[in-house]
């Protein structure tokens, strides 16, 4: 399994979250939204410039925009195709 | 005897107002909205002769307090007598909206379960049993579909018989043992304490550990020394800090609960509504229909607005005649009089015909949810600005009238973004200025001096903005859901806009009809010329434009559009287009106006909601910015 970082990570594969290393504030909200280590993620394609948008699929939820800043402070990983 | 107070509460989008509005909807003697605050919405109904008060509360992700909306709806839960709870549950998103319902069931409050956007979780291939879950969790659960009024008749009879009876007791959410153990140590303490507020022992055991903030200070003291050894035992043997570990077994439990009362059916083709947000939200093609978007917005708005201004104005003219007469019999009642006329007919003629096309558009846009695939395409550019996609709603807002955007802006978690919404916010030309920018433009130089105004100011707001986030540090970073993509009913966006625009003029009509009588006092003591003198170095000298002008601003801080009519009377013509000005001279004009000072409400609503300093400086920073930008206009033009 390959440990990347949210924002660096490929889009359209199954990611799953290992750890939030964001301040207490924007780990309660990402964790009350529904995005936990151990559940399963999809990243959509994003621009250059905007917020990385996923879905947990884990809860088949809605989709969710995360700032580009936060997104590097997620620790994903993937099972190499 | 005293009426059974019901809240409703659930997580953002679950369909909470929706709800709400239905269940008032089916009201058959009163109804009122006696809330203080816009954003708690009270109503009342009657059942079987009994009448029950309804709260709809803020939506809330869980009971951990994130953001300015989480806050009041805690602050009510633990303060206000609550007799029953009905949690409203986005059926298609089960799993994530278990979490707060385990999370009500240990506050501990008598609940009922209402399974809303039932339609909703069938379409995703969703297939739930409600008795199931009844079972589990020992909560009465009805299913419903608010949007489209059903099951909504099964919930009041589900309330009415909670609420009568009572002896329903929901089922304990079981955590791990380890977890359980410390939470029961901590309760012990609470054997003999009297917690004076409302929510059981075993909730603020569990947020002791969790959360400490939303535990009242009196209680944490009695446990503290407990407290810290068990945090650090916590952390010591789940490997997690003690917010994450019950989180995440509290996100375990509800997806067993989902397990438990639900299944996937698969689905092979990918639905029409999922394309189409692909669409929606490509980072490329999504800036399309945005456009679109905002295009097809004001266009409404602007054709609607200027329709019903002309339908409501024809009958409104024609009451100034009726007291005419008292003009020159009794000048001073005349004023007063003419005073109040003046602020319905602000109230009712000017800003309802644009306020009414705008929030019905918005409301129903709230319903689709592409207000949020908006927010989500227009981050990279509020980032420039300092802010984040988040406040692209309250600004969207704005453009109607700035009070509604102002409470609006709560729904921003962080204060350094709130704040720096809530500054600029008064910047947004309202419907008010719309109008004089509009009238103005239309009489001097046409549309493209309109275009130019509106550009020219959203481009201050933008240089504004990244001014004053150099001094507030960096942005929280964005978490937005956006949610699934829905058609909207237009009977419930009818009475949601019926709703808001009662509570709007409730709270805006008094101040302006007390403003507008204040300026017919000040007209009929004369001293506008006193005033034109004391303001003449701002309004001849920086800005260059005729020093009769000056006490029309004055008129202007109570209500913008009034500017128009009190530069008419200023120079005693009785068309603007006759107004000794040039074509650039209205430009630098119209420029100072749209930017100064927010308005008299706006004033009082900052106040409230973030103290005098704020306004302090919104003040300030708003009479610099506008000087600065109407001085720059006239380097430029003149």
């Amino acid at each position: 399994m390959i440990n990347i970082n949210l924002l660096e990570a490929p889009s359209n594969t199954e990611l799953e979250v290992k750890e939030i290393n964001a301040g207490m504030m924007a780990k309660k909200r990402l964790i009350s939204m529904g995005v936990h280590p151990g559940d399963t993620l999809i990243k959509y394609n994003g621009s250059l410039w905007g917020p990385v948008l996923i879905k947990n699929t884990t809860l088949n939820s809605t989709k969710i925009a995360i700032g580009k800043r936060l997104a590097a402070k997620i620790l994903v990983g993937y099972e190499k195709a | 005897m005293k009426k059974p107070d019901i809240a409703l509460i659930g997580q953002p989008n679950a369909g909470k107002s929706t709800v709400f509005n239905v269940l008032s909807d089916i009201k058959t003697n009163v109804s009122n909205f006696s809330g203080t605050s816009v954003e708690i919405a009270h109503s009342y109904i009657n059942v079987h002769g009994q009448t029950f008060h309804i709260v709809d509360l803020p939506g809330v992700y869980s009971l951990n307090l994130g953001d300015e909306a989480e806050k009041e709806t805690f602050k009510y839960l633990v303060d206000q007598n609550i007799d029953l709870i009905i949690n409203v549950v986005d059926a298609s998103l089960l799993s994530r909206s278990l979490e707060l319902t385990v999370e009500l069931i240990e506050f501990g409050i008598p609940m009922v379960i209402a399974l809303n956007m039932w339609d909703e979780a069938e379409r995703k291939g969703l297939k739930i049993y409600p008795e199931k879950l009844e079972k589990l969790l020992n909560v009465p659960v009805v299913t419903t579909s608010a949007l489209y009024g059903k099951g909504i008749k099964e919930l009041v009879e589900k309330c009415n018989e909670v609420v009568n009876r009572k002896q329903i007791i929901p089922n304990r959410m079981g955590y791990t043992s380890h977890i359980e153990k410390c939470v029961r140590q901590i309760e012990k303490h609470f054997e003999n304490l009297e917690i004076k507020k409302n929510g059981s022992p075993r909730f603020y055991a569990i947020k002791s550990l969790e959360n400490p903030e939303v535990v009242p200070e009196d209680i944490l003291t009695t446990i503290s020394n407990d407290l810290e050894t068990l945090r650090d035992q916590i952390q010591e043997m789940h490997q997690k800090d003690s917010h994450e570990t019950i989180s995440y077994e509290r996100h375990h439990l509800s997806m067993k609960l989902m397990e438990d009362t639900s299944h996937f059916v698969d689905r092979k083709t990918i639905p029409f509504r999922e394309k189409l947000d692909r669409y929606f939200l490509h980072p490329f093609f999504g800036h399309f229909p945005l456009l679109l978007f905002f295009f097809l917005f004001f266009i409404f708005i602007y054709f609607t607005g200027n329709l019903l201004g002309e339908l409501v104005g024809i009958p409104l003219g024609k009451i100034p005649v009726l007291y005419d007469g008292l003009k020159s019999s009794h000048p001073f009642l005349w004023f007063t009089i003419d005073g109040v006329y003046q602020g319905i007919e602000g109230a009712v003629g000017i800003v309802l015909p644009f306020f009414l096309p705008l929030i019905f558009l918005t409301s129903l846009f709230e319903d689709t949810g592409y207000l949020s695939r908006a927010a989500f395409l227009l981050d990279g550019f509020m980032h420039k600005i300092g802010l984040h996609g988040k406040s692209v709603a309250p600004f969207v807002l704005g453009f109607g009238c700035t009070v509604p955007a102002l409470y609006g802006v709560r729904i921003i978690e962080n204060r350094r973004e709130r704040l720096l919404t809530a500054i600029l916010l008064p910047f947004v030309p309202c419907t008010a200025r719309t109008s004089v920018i509009l009238a103005l433009t239309a009489a001097f130089t046409g549309p493209l001096g309109a275009l130019f105004v509106y550009g020219f100011t959203l481009f201050v707001v933008a240089l504004t903005g990244k001014f004053i986030s150099v001094f507030m540090g960096k942005p929280m970073g964005l978490v937005m859901e956006i949610p699934d993509l829905k058609v909207p009913s237009l009977k419930v966006s009818t009475s949601k806009t019926w709703m808001r625009m009662k509570n709007f003029l409730k709270f805006a009509l008094p101040f302006l009809v007390v403003g507008s009588i204040f300026m017919g006092w000040l007209e009929y003591a004369a001293v506008n010329n006193t005033i034109n003198k004391i303001l003449s170095p701002v309004v001849q000298t920086v800005l260059g434009l005729p020093d009769a002008l000056g006490s029309t601003l004055i008129y202007g801080f109570f209500r913008k559009e009034l500017v128009l009519v009190m530069a008419n009377s200023a120079f005693g013509v009785q068309n603007i287009a006759a107004l000794p000005m040039s074509k650039e001279q209205i430009l630098v004009f119209i420029i100072f106006v749209t930017l100064y000072f927010p308005c008299f409400s706006t004033f009082v609503v900052m106040w409230k909601e973030f103290g005098k300093k704020i306004v302090l400086i919104s003040s300030v920073l708003s009479i610099a910015v506008a000087l600065m930008a109407a001085f720059l206009v006239k380097i430029l033009l003149i």
